[in-house]
């Protein structure tokens, strides 16, 4: 199912280019937001918080950096070729899939879980409780295995999945979505958001249940890789 | 020629929108080098890349060592490939790579396969610098070793000599004619001709997708019946035993160069029958009778202009 | 002096010499400017990278159309005055997202491929040098984003007048809107033409320049309103929404527009701040004697 080796690869691949450092700045993001409110915030930490994590944590900084990983991990090989060392193995493409999602996902992680306890502890104050940190987590963690999962679909599907990916994020979940309920089904923020507000507070109506965001995550992640295999067999490489 | 051929191709074409990359190729590759001619654009790369896996026919089937690799990708423990992208991971050791390339095809030591490897295409005092200072010879040389790194039964070479200086150049032939004579199934392109003369003693030729020629370069020369062969002559009486030739049409042309005739023939074999008749009866005396260019590459130019309107 | 004996010959073809006229450095900066303008909108490019530019140019200029079509075809029946449908200080507003998308795709075009195919060092190595290199440059950004940030706001402006039925007595009581929306034009063209090169500047890969270019942008707007609400709405995180920034700036400047947050010269002071730190950071990374 998993490659040991080219799991370590991705990661030294990852961490080799600037753009993890790139990424690091934008993990402090929402902590900057959060020292500013803990500062001079007047209203209720708990709706900052959820108001936090709907609008910048999840939609943004955990779409985009999982949306970069994602699509690097697999589109650097493709565009730099050696990607046909990898495909020259015995290994399925699906393990290979699986890989560089786990591997992309990993660096995610290691950037947004410190970003999403720090930014938590800081804008909730003496109003902390682990669930209002735990669902958060679940929520990003979900979220992010999701879009790294697509955008390496979209990586073997385009040559340009960052572009690609950013579009949908600004333009789907950033502009449509927000004027167009329907269109809110069918982006993974939206779910994301449902699971990391559901342990804050109700401020406005949540997005979804907690176990339909799961279930649709999780259902939306078997669908790339299954996408980002066949894609992977069938489109000529590199 | 044992049961399963190493590598064949039954039909295939494949064809990107409008374009004939291949058009219906069939061939069947047993233990040996052969090499693969074609111009730029003639369509190695894509032959190369459907004999690798790395893409799909558009109709045809390729079978590379019995199996279609996109069906069993078992097989790829047994097949090495060295591509004509200049791509290495940049931040990793020749020995590193090349050892992670082995593990990942199976090789129980990886490092002990990658020392080795190494050796052979003499980088062993380079193993353990990062790839990314490399020049592009010694690129080359990392790709070689990595395809040679698990012991495969099938090696894919794409201008495997490209970038290298002429004493890597040798290295590098020797070491694929060596691989050829171990019993391995080696597939070398080139647009070189002279050095595929030299390691391989079978051609594919390629000429704008379609496979024009197949065989021993001594095969398809004898094979071409038609094509006129040149024939430097070196006789006394030149002008008259150049007007008998022409008058008993045994030649379609006739030119003097430097004191010797240099004729055409598209039928030696009569021109050798009755070329010393002829001589005798105009009282020349033959000194010196020798084919011109009846190599691989004026075989080569001549298929190439022959099939020159071919899938266009 | 190329040796011969006999009859042969080598020729010294290593160094030549251009003997032709001289047209000066202005020409080699235009020259820079116009092929880089035309690359970035998909000349000599397949037809998708002519297709995006294009449409967005579409896209700009479709609600003045719209407006200008409506009140050809229906204004005369109804009676309805359409003549304020679309304020000019508005428009850029609606088209806000076009125009960021614009930039961010023109804009790496222009840096990204020299650097990563390595033709930076052949500019220098001619007559070029960096500042004239980047003079091209930040000219071929800032022309082409006039198409969706000046052009449609003229074609308004023409259109109305056209419709007008009065069109001198327009003129004389508009006459003035004409300088704010050049103004407007050129305010936004410089802005988003500049980050887009900046950012870009610091990467040799597309994909790289267009994410960073949009958080750059995104990122702060973000932050900057969900600080305003937690601090009960003030007016000064307003200008820290840099993605709409040169917008409310531009907006700004036309009468009629007290609802908008902070002065014109607060929105100004933060303009000139993003504008000079961007060209500041691209004079850094081409400053002479830094290795392309």
């Amino acid at each position: 199912m998993i490659s040991w080796p080219v799991y370590r690869l991705t990661l030294r691949s990852i961490l080799d280019g600037r753009k993890a450092l790139a990424m690091v700045v934008l993990a402090l993001v929402p902590v900057v937001a959060a020292i500013v409110f803990a500062a001079a915030g007047e209203i209720d930490p708990r709706i900052f918080w959820a108001r936090l994590l709907q609008r910048l944590v999840i939609p943004t900084v955990t779409a985009f950096i999982a949306v970069v990983l994602g699509a690097g991990a697999l589109g650097d090989e493709r565009e730099d070729g050696t990607i046909l060392y990898l495909a020259s193995t015995p290994l399925p493409r699906r393990t290979l899939v699986m890989t560089k999602i786990l591997a992309a996902w990993t660096v995610s992680m290691a950037l947004l879980v410190p970003a999403v306890v720090i930014a938590g502890v800081i804008s909730l104050g003496d109003r902390l409780e682990a669930s209002q940190i735990l669902w958060p987590l679940l929520g990003v963690a979900l979220s992010a295995l999701c879009y790294c999962a697509v955008s390496s679909w979209l990586s073997l599907a385009t040559r340009r999945p960052v572009v690609v990916g950013a579009l949908y994020i600004l333009l789907w979940e950033g502009s449509i979505a927000t004027f167009a309920a329907s269109a809110d089904r069918f982006s993974i923020a939206a779910y994301g958001r449902a699971l990391a507000v559901e342990g804050v507070v109700d401020v406005n109506a949540p997005d979804a249940s907690a176990l339909t965001a799961v279930l649709v995550l999780a259902g939306a992640i078997v669908v790339a890789v299954w996408a980002a295999t066949r894609r992977f067999s069938r489109t000529e490489l590199p | 020629m044992s049961a399963a051929p190493a590598l064949s191709f039954e039909g295939v074409s494949r064809w990107y929108g409008d374009t004939v990359a291949l058009a219906d190729v069939s061939f069947e590759l047993g233990p040996g080098v052969t090499g693969l001619l074609g111009h730029n654009g003639a369509g190695k790369s894509t032959a190369l890349k459907l004999c690798a896996g790395f893409t799909q026919p558009s109709s045809g089937a390729v079978r590379v060592l019995g199996t279609d690799l996109a069906a069993s990708p078992d097989a790829y423990r047994r097949i090495g490939i060295a591509h004509d992208r200049d791509a290495l991971w940049p931040f990793m050791t020749a020995r590193d790579l090349v050892a992670l390339c082995a593990r990942l095809r199976g090789v129980t030591d990886p490092a002990a396969a990658a020392v080795r490897a190494l050796a052979e295409v003499g980088l062993e005092d380079a193993a353990d610098r990062k790839v990314k200072g490399f020049s592009h010879g010694m690129r080359q040389r990392v790709k070689l070793a990595q395809a040679l790194a698990h012991d495969p039964e099938l090696l894919l070479l794409d201008e495997p000599l490209n970038g290298l200086d002429p004493a890597q150049r040798r290295g590098v032939v020797a070491l694929i004619q060596r691989l050829g004579e171990e019993g391995r199934t080696v597939l070398v392109s080139s647009h070189v001709l002279h050095e595929v003369e030299r390691m391989a003693p079978r051609v594919l030729v390629l000429v704008n997708g379609h496979l024009v020629a197949s065989g021993s370069t001594a095969a398809i020369r004898g094979l071409i019946a038609d094509r006129p062969r040149s024939i430097r002559l070196e006789a006394t009486e030149g002008r008259a035993l150049a007007r008998e030739l022409v008058g008993a049409g045994l030649v379609e042309s006739v030119r003097f160069d430097d004191g010797a005739i240099v004729v055409e023939s598209s039928d030696v074999e009569r021109l050798g029958r009755d070329l010393a008749g002829l001589a005798r009866g105009v009282g020349a005396r033959l000194r010196r009778v020798e084919p011109v260019g009846d190599d691989l590459e004026s075989v080569y130019a001549y298929l190439h202009q022959r099939a020159r309107g071919v899938g266009r | 002096m190329s040796p011969a004996s006999g009859d042969a010959e080598i020729r010294d073809v290593r160094y030549s010499r251009y003997d032709g006229e001289r047209r000066g450095a202005m020409s080699g900066v235009v020259s820079l400017a116009r092929w880089g303008a035309l690359r970035s909108l998909g000349a000599r490019r397949g037809w998708k990278a002519k297709a995006v530019p294009i449409t967005l140019a579409l896209l700009a200029i479709a609600p003045a159309i719209i407006v200008l079509g409506v009140r050809a075809l229906f204004a005369d029946q109804s009676g309805i005055d359409l003549s304020d449908a679309l304020p000019f200080s508005d428009y850029q507003a609606i088209i806000g997202i076009v125009i960021l998308l614009f930039a961010g795709i023109t804009t790496p075009e222009l840096l990204c491929p020299d650097r990563r195919d390595g033709t930076l060092s052949l500019y220098f190595s001619t007559a070029v040098s960096r500042r004239e290199y980047l003079a091209g440059r930040i000219l071929a950004a800032v022309v082409p984003l006039l198409l969706v940030t000046l052009v449609p706001l003229l074609v308004l402006y023409g259109g109305i007048l056209v419709f007008e039925l009065h069109p001198v007595a327009y003129l004389q009581e508009n006459w003035a809107q004409l300088p704010r929306i050049i103004a407007a034009g050129l305010i936004l063209a410089v802005y988003y033409g500049l980050v887009g090169l900046a950012v870009a500047s610091l990467t040799g890969r597309r994909a790289f320049a267009i994410g960073g270019y949009l958080l750059v942008l995104i990122a702060p707007t973000l932050v900057a309103g969900l600080i305003g609400e937690a601090l009960g709405d003030p007016d000064w995180p307003y200008l820290l929404q840099l993605s709409v920034l040169p917008i409310n700036f531009a907006a700004s400047l036309f009468p009629g527009t007290e609802e908008i947050p902070n002065s014109t010269a607060a929105w100004a002071g933060a303009y000139l701040v993003v504008v000079g730190l961007a060209a500041a950071l691209l004079l850094r990374r081409y400053r002479p004697g830094v290795e392309a």
